[in-house]
């Protein structure tokens, strides 16, 4: 018998690349994904582990569905959560989608500048309020082209002369002439949850936060 | 029929027919009235205020949120009210002088706060204030008793009032051997209970702080639930203000078990809300089903000092349409 939505916790995972490694943890945690991976257009999965209830929603979303308590909890990019600023708990790191956020710019320009004498830049990015941030910090003015992809291509169209955007290895930066000239942060996927969430079934969210914890504890091994 | 374009709300406040005023109004006599029975007075504050005057009792976090405007005949700066404490805190302080402490004292009020984007929220509340000449834990088991009272009087149910403490969070963090920048880094990060960035802060950080200081800071994160958790934070300090603040808690929960409503009622001792006004116990309520608190308060022992009336006080309000949508919700 299902147990009562009360008693049950409903957990969105973003669609895509972050999906298939949350799969594997989840299933070091002993709940199996298959149904999940092989059904691209089914959006709610109930009968998959006893308890839980999940959703599968594009990953800029997940912060929303869980600030709201559409969803008790969820995985969200590091990068999601500081660019939408949600009020939610980031109780597991999961080290998954493992990156950097950094400043990067044309090899050319790269050679001979120095960053600490910045005044005013202009930079192409999908994430204007942390690159607004992290340049606020430095005393830096910036004027923020805010584009949704393939943000590589604006240097080298002339749309900015810098861009802030996630790298793993480097590689599509090389290729499209780029350098790093500045790190922002690390990034990886946080298991997030809803304040109210939190507090009125604390022991279920208890007992996912450690399952998870031990799964990637033995998964680290 | 078609309504003309300019004929429009400016964003965040809203019209509230019959039907649902009437819930409302329901959910509010009966908050009013366990107030009432509980000896709370109601009191009627305005709606502006000088900028300067309620200054003086905000939180930093509200400070960004008021609605301002330059008032033309004298050119000082007047505030649409964003939170009723601070004016509860200038009447008590500058009119209700010679009335014998404790003060009960209630509300039922709007206030407007400023919300980012250019928007602004307009909030209904109800509130409590209870104004002592010292604090002690009775006060703030009555304040925390009578919101579960309330609550159980209009007819929600599977709710919890969770209760933490910044006092013992300030004892906690003020030992710690770290700059001012690495303090409020641990303080987020316990924040948001992420206890991976509070490790690499402590690594980075580290040589300076003691191996039980250190322990206790990476369990807070989980000591949140039931009240076997302050017994286990007891055990991992040894400063005398913590353990003043785990004792007054302990104080609370006490009088809570006596009326037996502790089934109402969870405890985390990491929750660092309101870090900067309150000063020891602070306490939300939730209702599962509805993400936002219901309600929320705490103690706030150096608010009355700052209108010149050094008194304690410790209080809270509901936000009216979050508790409404509580009773709403289809579980």
């Amino acid at each position: 018998m299902r147990r009562p939505l009360r008693d049950t916790l409903t957990i969105a995972l973003p669609k895509g690349r972050i999906l298939k490694e949350a799969a594997k943890l989840f299933r070091a945690a002993g709940v199996d994904f298959s149904e999940i991976l092989s059904d691209e257009r089914k959006l709610i999965f109930e009968d998959i582990a006893d308890g839980l209830r999940f959703m599968v929603i594009r990953s800029q979303d997940v912060p929303t569905y869980v600030e709201y308590g559409a969803a008790d909890m969820g995985i969200a990019g590091k990068d999601v959560l500081l660019e939408q600023a949600k009020d939610l708990y980031e109780p597991l790191d999961l080290n998954i989608g493992v990156c950097r956020m950094v400043v990067a710019e044309p090899r050319a320009l790269g050679a001979r500048d120095n960053p600490s004498r910045w005044t005013h830049i202009r930079v192409a990015t999908k994430y204007p309020n942390i690159t607004l941030k992290h340049f606020l910090n430095k005393g830096i003015q910036v004027e923020i082209i805010k584009l949704y992809g393939s943000i590589e291509l604006a240097p080298l169209l002339g749309l900015s002369e810098r861009i802030v955007d996630l790298v793993q290895t480097g590689e599509t930066l090389k290729k499209n002439g780029l350098v790093e000239v500045e790190d922002v942060m690390g990034i990886s996927s946080k298991l997030v949850c809803n304040r109210a969430s939190l507090k009125t079934k604390p022991r279920r969210v208890k007992e996912l936060v450690d399952s998870l914890g031990k799964a990637l504890a033995r998964m680290k091994r | 029929m078609t309504i003309q374009p300019f004929i429009s709300l400016p964003q965040g406040v809203r019209d509230i027919l019959p039907e649902e005023s009437k819930k409302i109004r329901k959910v509010e006599s009966g908050i009013l009235q366990v107030f009432e029975k509980y000896g709370f007075k109601k009191v009627i504050t305005p709606l502006l205020e000088y900028v300067e005057v309620l200054s003086l009792g905000m939180g930093e976090n509200l400070k960004d949120r008021v609605l301002k405007y330059i008032d033309p005949s004298t050119g000082r700066v007047v505030a649409i009210r964003p939170d009723i404490t601070p004016q509860i805190a200038r009447v008590v302080a500058t009119r209700m002088r010679d009335y014998p402490l404790p003060l009960r004292l209630c509300y039922n009020e709007n206030v407007l706060r400023h919300q980012g984007d250019g928007k602004n929220r307009e909030v209904l509340q109800i509130g409590a204030e209870y104004i002592s000449a010292a604090p002690s834990p009775e006060a703030d088991a009555e304040m925390i008793i009578m919101a579960i009272e309330a609550l159980k009087r209009i007819g929600l149910k599977d709710f919890k009032i969770d209760i933490g403490d910044v006092g013992f969070l300030r004892a906690v963090l003020g030992r710690l051997p770290v700059n001012v920048e690495d303090r409020a880094l641990i303080k987020d990060a316990i924040a948001i209970k992420d206890t991976s960035s509070l490790e690499s802060i402590l690594k980075r950080t580290g040589k300076g702080i003691r191996k039980d200081d250190r322990e206790l800071l990476l369990n807070l994160a989980t000591f949140y639930g039931e009240e076997e958790v302050i017994k286990k934070a007891s055990s991992l300090t040894r400063d005398p203000a913590a353990k003043r603040s785990l004792s007054n808690l302990t104080q609370v929960i006490k009088a809570v078990t006596k009326k037996r409503l502790m089934d109402s009622v969870t405890i985390d001792l990491g929750e660092v809300r309101g870090f900067d006004y309150y000063t020891g116990i602070i306490f939300e309520g939730f209702a599962s089903g509805v993400g936002k608190p219901i309600l929320s308060g705490g103690r706030y022992d150096n608010l009355l000092e700052k209108y010149g009336y050094g008194c304690a006080a410790t209080g809270f309000a509901f936000d009216v349409e979050n508790t409404v949508s509580a009773m709403e919700r289809k579980i």
